[in-house]
């Protein structure tokens, strides 16, 4: 079921029109959920054409493991259709909650790393596995706060979640790599200590640095860092399917295709040593210092028309 | 241990707790500190501070480090309704346009797992803001219809259309015997938004996309459009009050008949006689209305 699909690429609606002209040979494509589970338009159509010819994976942002509100059924009964739609080979999305009280803010909200977030945790998880009939994976995500009240690292969590809920790993690299520089933990103790058997996928992607943290922007190429770190992922897990976000000043399919295709070169020859994986927000090689108030975090969900 | 969880943990509110203080804070339009000390965050967690909750790091606050999530929550709903709505913020102007989104995300924060859904009812507070501060003038009641219009064509642009449940054709009308015309049931497709605006919001639309400068000036006049969909790209139709009429009828589940019979009654005395010379249904004038319409994608395919 988790099979090593190769190097994929996040369906972005930039590239709908070049992938119904050229179907380039790539591995496999991952689709935002809630960018297609209401569509009866062209998301959907192009969706349905890319299914027949590349494998599928659900990669959700609503779905709020961590919350403490109801689980939306109506909304995962939704993720279910289409994973069986597109014979999805499997549905992720993150540990973080969107909301409360009714709310989605659309953000991936971070938790507090303790006993009772990672028991109601798991409870959630076994619950929504139960209802898609299928491990349920789950993505690390970029985070910008962490809680007076948690009780054990990122990397523990983690793992005991695994354990206590048997669901499965999509290590976002970037998001550690990004995580570690703004809460001044080291990435690479966190990719040695993560339980390797479950992750069954990787995430790639680019972030911007703001004057005193790192935003996840998926707006750029990966970094050298965090190509290092993703080699290291690799040799301990065996490797996996791994994908690269682009999702904000999105260029032509044909550069965001040879960014992912850049992983053989990293697991093949490596890339010169130009920066130390250690990270530090001063020494950081993103060339973009972003402006604090243009700055979004992403995946974002959001499709808009086109009219005539 | 990373520096940033603390050896003892000596706050503990609950998830629930932390997750309502948290999203207060963060969704406050005041900024952090208003959020912090809103009634829902201290409803969640009394009489604390950011410091009690959040830890700092070796660069940030623990302000700061909130600050983060509030500034990436309305960066984010607001690039969402800018792209959503682009003529409507080209007419109103970007400042303009940020305060009524803002407005109407602190009166309709996103209840639903899709973005899709965020400007719903945005037209609606358009509606009940701008329009009721101002009376009836043409430049208000523009920014409504602007709202109303282009939150109609998202809703098309992604509902199940003709494509995948196939079009009625002028071919397939023509295989209708002309005596059972009148008796058809003819099916609006889900991708038809018939629309009544109080202006010239489609005039402006058109000038628009091609220059501010040529914009029409808004003027108050009852005008009809209709949205559809075809090939994937979404369509407008100028109608006239007759038409409107006469596909809202049909809408409803009307014969052609029967709707061409409420659409009489409906029309002045003037208007009953030229509806009057177009029947019975086949005539020339209702053929043309209704080829155009099968053109552009009104109608779903007749069943076999």
């Amino acid at each position: 079921m988790f099979e090593n699909l190769g190097l994929g690429v996040g369906l972005r609606a930039a590239h709908f029109g070049y992938l119904q002209e050229h179907w380039p040979a790539v591995d496999w494509f991952e689709i935002i959920s809630e960018n297609f589970i209401d569509s009866g338009g062209r998301p959907r159509y192009v969706l349905e054409q890319l299914a027949e010819r590349y494998p599928i994976v659900m990669h959700g942002v609503s779905l709020s493991i961590g919350g403490t509100d109801p689980l939306d059924l109506d909304y995962l009964a939704k993720v279910r259709n289409l994973a069986c739609a597109t014979r999805a080979r499997w549905v992720s999305d993150h540990v973080c909650w969107t909301g409360v009280a009714g709310r989605n803010t659309h953000d991936l909200l971070p938790l507090p790393f303790n006993e009772e977030s990672l028991r109601r945790t798991a409870e959630r998880i076994r619950t929504v596995q139960d209802f898609l009939e299928r491990p349920l994976t789950l993505e690390n995500p970029s985070s910008y706060v962490t809680f007076q009240s948690s009780t054990m690292s990122e990397w523990e969590f983690l793992s005991r979640l695994v354990d206590e809920s048997g669901c499965k790993l999509l290590l976002d690299v970037n998001n550690v790599y990004v995580s570690s520089v703004n809460h001044d933990f080291d990435a690479l103790e966190y990719i040695r200590r993560i339980p390797h058997q479950a992750v069954v996928q990787f995430h790639l992607a680019g972030h911007t640095r703001a004057v005193r943290h790192l935003v996840d922007t998926h707006d750029g190429p990966v970094i050298d860092p965090v190509w290092e770190l993703y080699r290291e992922a690799h040799r301990l897990t065996g490797g996996a399917a791994t994908l690269l976000e682009w999702d904000a000043r999105i260029p032509e399919f044909s550069v965001v295709h040879a960014e992912v295709l850049k992983a053989r070169e990293v697991l093949t020859t490596g890339l010169p040593p130009r920066v130390p994986v250690a990270p530090s927000p001063n020494s950081a090689p993103h060339a973009d210092f972003g402006d604090d108030e243009a700055m979004v975090p992403h995946p974002l969900h959001h499709l808009t028309a086109e009219v005539l | 241990m990373p520096e940033s969880v603390p050896k003892n943990a000596l706050s503990s509110p609950s998830l629930d707790a932390l997750q309502r203080w948290f999203q207060a804070a963060t969704t406050h339009p005041g900024g952090i500190t208003a959020g912090a000390q809103s009634a829902p965050a201290v409803d969640a967690i009394p009489a604390t501070t950011v410091d009690e909750i959040v830890c700092r790091s070796s660069r940030q606050s623990a302000e700061e480090r909130v600050a983060v999530y509030a500034q990436a929550y309305w960066a984010r709903l607001l690039e969402c309704l800018r792209e959503e709505f682009p003529v409507l913020r080209a007419t109103v102007g970007e400042e303009a346009f940020d305060g009524l989104a803002v407005g109407y995300l602190i009166a309709h924060p996103s209840t639903s797992y899709t973005l899709g859904r965020l400007s719903e009812t945005f037209p609606e507070y358009l509606r009940s803001t701008i329009a009721a501060d101002s009376g009836v003038d043409p430049f208000s009641e523009l920014v409504v219809d602007l709202a109303r219009l282009e939150r109609a064509a998202n809703d098309v642009f992604d509902a199940s259309g003709g494509e995948t449940l196939g079009f009625l054709t002028v071919q397939q009308l023509d295989r209708v015997a002309p005596e059972q015309r009148g008796a058809l049931n003819l099916a609006l497709l889900p991708t038809v938004r018939l629309l009544s605006f109080h202006t010239n919001v489609n005039d402006f639309f058109t000038a628009m996309r091609t220059s501010a400068e040529s914009a029409p000036t808004p003027e108050i006049c009852r005008t009809f459009v209709a949205l559809t969909r075809r090939d994937y790209i979404v369509r407008r139709l100028s109608l006239t009050e007759m038409q409107y009429e006469l596909l809202t009828a049909i809408a409803t589940g009307q014969s052609l008949s029967d709707a061409l019979r409420i659409v009489c009654e409906r029309q002045t005395s003037s208007q009953i006689e030229t509806i009057a010379a177009a029947e019975p249904v086949d005539s020339e004038t209702l053929r043309t209305w209704f080829a155009d319409w099968a053109r552009v994608g009104i109608f779903a395919a007749l069943e076999p």
